[in-house]
């Protein structure tokens, strides 16, 4: 996963397209317009096509950052099988 | 195997939109208004006479309730309901074909206390599994008026 950051960057991007690149790490819902509980789904939904990993529900508050996100993709990444 | 069992339609009033279903469409009350606080919602089933598909009328429970984001949002057209055998291994099924777990499988009051779970894909349409013992049977809800 060295490559993560860059990867998950490619995630907030696609679900938040009006991000520029030096807004991504700071990226959170109350920065972003349109960032509501759906766009959090859909954020996570990417997030777990990107890493092939599969996200609980009581984790999607990790991914309303993107150090959280960071974080939890590599613990996640770690438990799986 | 999916069986569709109801269509979600969020709205602000049950009990208005439940007359309007009727008199201009033709719908059958099924039950009456449920309060299911796990889903953090008001449900009624509507159904034409003589289809096997359920009308669900959903509204809030609160202003917190996240189907008052989707009303102000005015998507009203929610969400669609599967009825399924097993809900674990269909979850596990929709998983790996890239849907996201929204909400873990808990027992839903309308239904009895069978278990409810709901899943999203990257289209954003919403989909709820009902776990039945037969899927294909009709469904005795809570509440219902029959």
């Amino acid at each position: 996963l060295n490559d993560l950051p860059e990867r998950l960057a490619t995630c907030f991007v696609a679900v938040f397209p009006s991000l520029k690149p030096d807004q991504v790490t700071t990226a959170s819902p109350q920065t972003v317009a349109n960032w509501d509980s759906l766009a959090t789904v859909t954020l996570v939904n990417v997030i777990e096509e990107e890493f092939h990993i599969q996200i609980d529900p009581e984790d999607f508050s990790s991914v309303l950052s993107f150090a959280g996100a960071e974080a939890l993709v590599q613990k996640t990444a770690r438990q799986a099988p | 195997m999916l069986t569709l069992h109801h269509i979600g339609h969020v709205v602000p009033d049950i009990a208005a939109a439940s007359g309007i279903y009727r008199d201009r469409l033709g719908y059958e009350v099924v039950t009456q208004i449920i309060h299911d606080p796990l889903q953090q919602a008001f449900v009624r089933f509507l159904r034409l006479p003589g289809d096997r598909v359920f009308l669900e009328l959903v509204s809030p429970d609160t202003p917190a309730s996240g189907l008052q984001r989707a009303l102000d949002r005015e998507l009203t057209l929610h969400h669609l309901c599967y009825a399924v055998a097993d809900i674990q291994s269909t979850l596990a099924s929709l998983r790996s074909k890239g849907m996201s777990l929204v909400k873990k499988p808990l027992p839903a009051v309308a239904f009895r206390g069978n278990l409810v779970a709901w899943v999203m894909g990257r289209d954003r349409l919403l989909v709820e599994l009902v776990e039945l013992a037969n899927p294909d049977s009709p469904l005795a809800f809570s509440g219902s008026n029959s």
